[in-house]
């Protein structure tokens, strides 16, 4: 997975990867049993504190997200967690309310905005449909 | 400490100061070679090779690391100060004896049979324990070599004008001065350990001090870029010239002083018996030599080179200025001064031969010249100021001997040719051998001078062109040679 | 020496030379296994403080104290704890880089050799070349190697990435992350004095800024960037007057305004809302920006 650290957020930079943890795991980028990247090359990569990145991946621990497996490295825990759908919905909301935001910029009122948002929505089953079948 | 440890140190110690000790000890077999022309000169550069040469690994025991600018390096290692000193210590302790042992093995003694039996031990002691001393203070190896060296001489002098003008001209007036030599420079070994060991332990080194670009040193910054030029900018480059040469100048200063006090106090036709012309000589030589090493050397070491090189004024006329002042420096201050000296506050008697027994005939003029030429060459070539001085010593003697060998092979060939009619007329016409030789002189100081040339300014340092330039320079001395034979043989 | 010894610790610490005071009244404290930033201009005093660390210089006054040791009582100790990269990388010219690094590392009693291949890999030095024909870079690159392989516990870097090309510098930066941080974490300890801030960001967790010779600002990482803010307001016509309390004012054209707040931007925040703006927003100074605007409070609209 990526990690898109920035300086400019005024959260920590430890805060930071576990929350891009927990929304990788919670949007399916990440799943169960996948892989996390090792502390000294993940550091090394992002030039970071490797104390930093030690950490994320112990905080990530102690909430149950990621479990360390002994001469393997750390996984994502295979378990569903409860909290998955609240991030899930959390993370849907956001980009609709990046949406609604453009709307009514753009003068798209409420109604046509809803009948747009099925429209698209039926659209992308579709074409989902059709590459399973296809 | 391990024994690992110690050899490492104690074997990069050698490596540092190994090319120095090389090059003194083969200056000093100088004096063994066969008997001929020119057999004067080459055993005195031999014995003034042995005088400096421990000073000089002394000096550059310490000196090297202020020229590679490795202080943090070795200072930021997990060993203590006092160690560190024992080992370099250690290094010049050997070194210095073993040059020691050269010299008898050369047997060098009886060179120095007019002074005192135990002046071939001072070079010795004063190399362990001033040298390194003087350079920790200085922070240059050359301040630190020189000074060093220039002990024995200054003491003497001192040492004598005091006698004569307590005892008057007698024996004990010569025993005094070699007492107050004697017990001088062990005193100055006594300053220099206890001093150097202690300036050591308490080395500081601040940002200047990495090698390059020393503070309060001279000041070497690019003419400023403007349309309208202010001053003069060969008068500029010569001022900068001057200021690089502060050394030298020190050194003339000196002298001049050490002179005046030693008539004023004493005065006296004595004062330029052999053993005070002999000084003159020496300081004269010395003078020319350093004033060459430090023009082009001097400027790699302090990094200053290469924004020299980049100004708007093209390099072979900041070149010749160079030159010149380094000629000029050294004709004014080695040959003229202490003629002028003389001439200006003469000792009491004022015997006519007053002004040659300064020991520097006419003709000395020449040996100046050649050897500030030969000096900046090799000087060209080195890093560092020391260095070049020292590395140019066996080079005097080989081009003496070289000149040597060339003499009478063309002298022959030339007599066998003399009868020539065209010959004939150019020499009527020629004139006076003094002048023939001072031109031809002239004309191969300036032939090294500019093969000098390339190897200032380009950063590559090649041995191809190293040795074309003495092919060159066998070549214009063979035929300056055969020039001077055909004009003055009868 | 138990646990709780700090790395460093600079109490009072000053240093004149001749009339100036290249360092005074500088104090700071760098904890065991921390990443430490030491932050200033050109000429500010960072590369006389370090030589007061490595007895290269000693203090006219202060106390100076590595791992609860006096450098200059306690050389041999104090030095073989640490290992220290300078700006001005300088070497023996005859000597190769193996060379070198069997010199440095004689001195050592560990000398880890697996860290010394794989470094010399990865910089890909050729072993048998002289130092004096080694590049800037490369010379960075060789004392860097010979620093690590010692295993100190406390890493000074002074200026060590000036004028190194960005390949190289970020190459650095992970190398003091891996080979040498990571060999033991919780003990390792880097004190890097620098003016290029940004690179070092990720890795510095305390830093102090230093100007004049004396320090400005102490502070963690995290709690400066969270202090830290840039406020961008704009409003829908070009306010009268603008109440913004402590902040300082940035930057004003028209209707936006740009604010620089230091720890009070909840109550500047309150007080521009309730001016009804059209678009607030605001952003987290990175570690340079915090520097620009401590040193330079006139030029820092940027």
């Amino acid at each position: 997975m990526r990690f898109q650290l920035t300086f400019k957020s005024g959260k920590p930079v430890y805060l930071q990867l576990v929350d891009q943890v927990k929304s990788a795991a919670a949007s399916g980028a990440l799943r169960g049993g996948d892989p996390l990247p090792s502390i000294r090359p993940l550091a090394e990569e992002l030039r970071i504190n490797r104390n930093t990145v030690a950490k994320a991946y112990a905080e990530l621990e102690a909430q149950g997200v990621i479990e360390t497996l002994a001469g393997k490295g750390c996984f994502l825990v295979a378990a569903a967690s409860p909290l998955r759908k609240d991030a899930r919905v959390r993370l849907v909301s956001e980009k609709i309310d990046d949406a609604v935001i453009q709307a009514h910029h753009l003068q798209i009122d409420k109604t046509e905005f809803l009948r747009l948002a099925e429209h698209r929505f039926d659209r992308f089953e579709d074409s989902r449909d059709r590459a399973a079948r296809g | 400490m391990s024994a690992r440890t110690w050899a490492r140190m104690v074997t990069k110690e050698v490596r540092a100061v190994a090319p120095i000790w090389g090059a003194v000890a083969l200056a000093m077999t100088a004096v063994k070679a066969p008997h001929g022309t020119f057999e004067n000169v080459l055993q005195s550069l031999g014995a003034l090779s042995y005088f400096m040469g421990p000073a000089a690994v002394g000096a550059f025991s310490v000196g090297h690391e202020f020229n590679y600018g490795t202080w943090p390096l070795l200072l930021t290692q997990p060993v203590s100060r006092q160690r560190l000193m024992l080992a370099k210590l250690g290094v010049v302790v050997v070194l210095a004896f073993a040059l020691y042992g050269v010299a008898l093995g050369l047997n060098m003694a009886p060179l120095f049979r007019e002074f005192s039996p135990k002046v071939m031990w001072l070079p010795v002691v004063l190399g362990i324990f001033v040298a390194p001393w003087l350079t920790l203070v200085v922070r240059r190896a050359i301040g630190g070599a020189v000074f060093a060296s220039a002990i024995p001489g200054t003491l003497l002098v001192a040492g004598h004008t005091f006698a004569v003008k307590v005892l008057g001209y007698t024996t004990d007036a010569d025993r005094f001065a070699n007492a107050v030599v004697f017990w001088g420079v062990v005193t100055a070994c006594m300053a220099g350990a206890v001093l150097g060991w202690r300036t050591f332990v308490r080395l500081e080194i601040a940002s200047g001090d990495a090698g390059h670009a020393q503070a309060g040193g001279p000041t070497t910054r690019p003419a400023p870029r403007t349309a309208v030029a202010r001053g003069n900018p060969v008068v500029k480059l010569f001022a900068k010239e001057l200021r690089l040469q502060s050394l030298t100048l020190t050194i003339g200063g000196c002298y001049a002083v050490v002179y005046v006090v030693s008539v004023l106090t004493a005065g006296g036709q004595p004062l330029f018996r052999t053993i005070t012309a002999v000084l003159t000589v020496v300081y004269a030589s010395l003078l020319s030599m350093i004033a060459g090493a430090v023009a082009s050397a001097e400027e790699r070491q302090i990094a200053t080179l290469d924004s020299q090189l980049l100004l708007p004024m093209a390099v072979r006329w900041q070149w010749a200025v160079k030159a010149a002042t380094v000629v000029g420096l050294a004709l004014a201050l080695g040959y003229e001064m202490p003629r002028l000296l003389v001439w200006i506050l003469p000792p009491d008697s004022r015997a006519a031969a007053a002004v040659t027994d300064t020991g520097l005939s006419p003709t000395f003029a020449l040996v100046v010249v050649m050897f500030a030429a030969i000096s900046l060459y090799v000087s060209s070539i080195c890093r560092g100021t020391l260095s070049a001085l020292i590395f140019a010593l066996p080079v005097y003697a080989l081009t003496v001997m070289l000149i040597r060998e060339i003499v009478d092979p063309v002298t022959r060939t030339v007599f066998n040719w003399i009868h020539v009619p065209a010959l004939d007329a150019v020499r009527s016409a020629a004139p006076s051998g003094i002048v023939v030789i001072a031109v031809i002189v002239a004309l191969l100081a300036s032939l090294i001078v500019g093969l000098a040339l390339p190897n200032h300014r380009y950063a590559d340092r090649s041995v191809s062109r190293i040795a074309a330039h003495a092919a060159i320079f066998f070549v214009a001395v063979t035929a300056g040679l055969a020039t001077l034979a055909a004009l003055t043989i009868q | 020496m138990t646990p709780e010894m700090p790395a460093i610790e600079i109490d009072r610490l000053a240093r004149r030379f001749g009339r100036t005071d290249a360092v005074h009244d500088l104090s700071l404290r760098v904890e065991r296994g921390r990443c430490y930033g030491f932050f200033g201009r050109n000429g500010a005093g960072k590369t006389t403080t370090i030589k007061c660390l490595l007895n290269l210089l000693r203090p006219t006054s202060g106390t100076v104290r590595v791992f609860g040791l006096d450098p200059a009582r306690d050389e041999v100790d104090v030095k073989s704890r640490l290992a220290y990269v300078p700006d001005a990388v300088a070497f023996y010219p005859w000597m190769t880089v193996r060379d070198t690094l069997d010199y440095v590392g004689s001195f050592r009693p560990r000398w880890n050799a697996a860290t010394e291949a794989a470094l010399l890999d990865r910089f890909r030095l050729n072993v048998g070349q002289k130092t004096s024909h080694l590049s800037k870079g490369q010379r960075t690159q060789l004392a860097l190697t010979a620093a690590i392989c010692g295993e100190p516990e406390l890493l000074v870097l002074d200026e060590p990435t000036s004028g190194l090309d960005p390949i190289v510098r970020r190459e650095f930066i992970q190398t003091v992350i891996g080979a040498f941080q990571d060999a033991d974490p919780g003990r390792r300890t880097v004190f890097v004095s620098t003016h290029l801030i940004a690179e070092f960001e990720g890795l510095i967790d305390q830093f102090t800024i230093i100007d004049h010779g004396r320090d400005v600002l102490t502070l963690g990482a995290d709690a400066a960037r969270e202090r830290y803010q840039k406020i961008h307001a704009r409003f829908a016509t070009a306010p009268a007057s603008l109440n913004v309390g402590d902040a300082r004012v940035l930057r004003r054209s028209g209707r936006e305004v740009e604010l620089f707040v230091n720890g009070n931007a909840a109550d500047v925040l309150a007080r521009l809302r309730a001016q009804s703006p059209e678009s607030l927003t605001t952003e987290s100074l990175t570690l340079e920006e915090i520097f620009v605007n401590t040193l330079q409070p006139q030029m820092a609209a940027v």
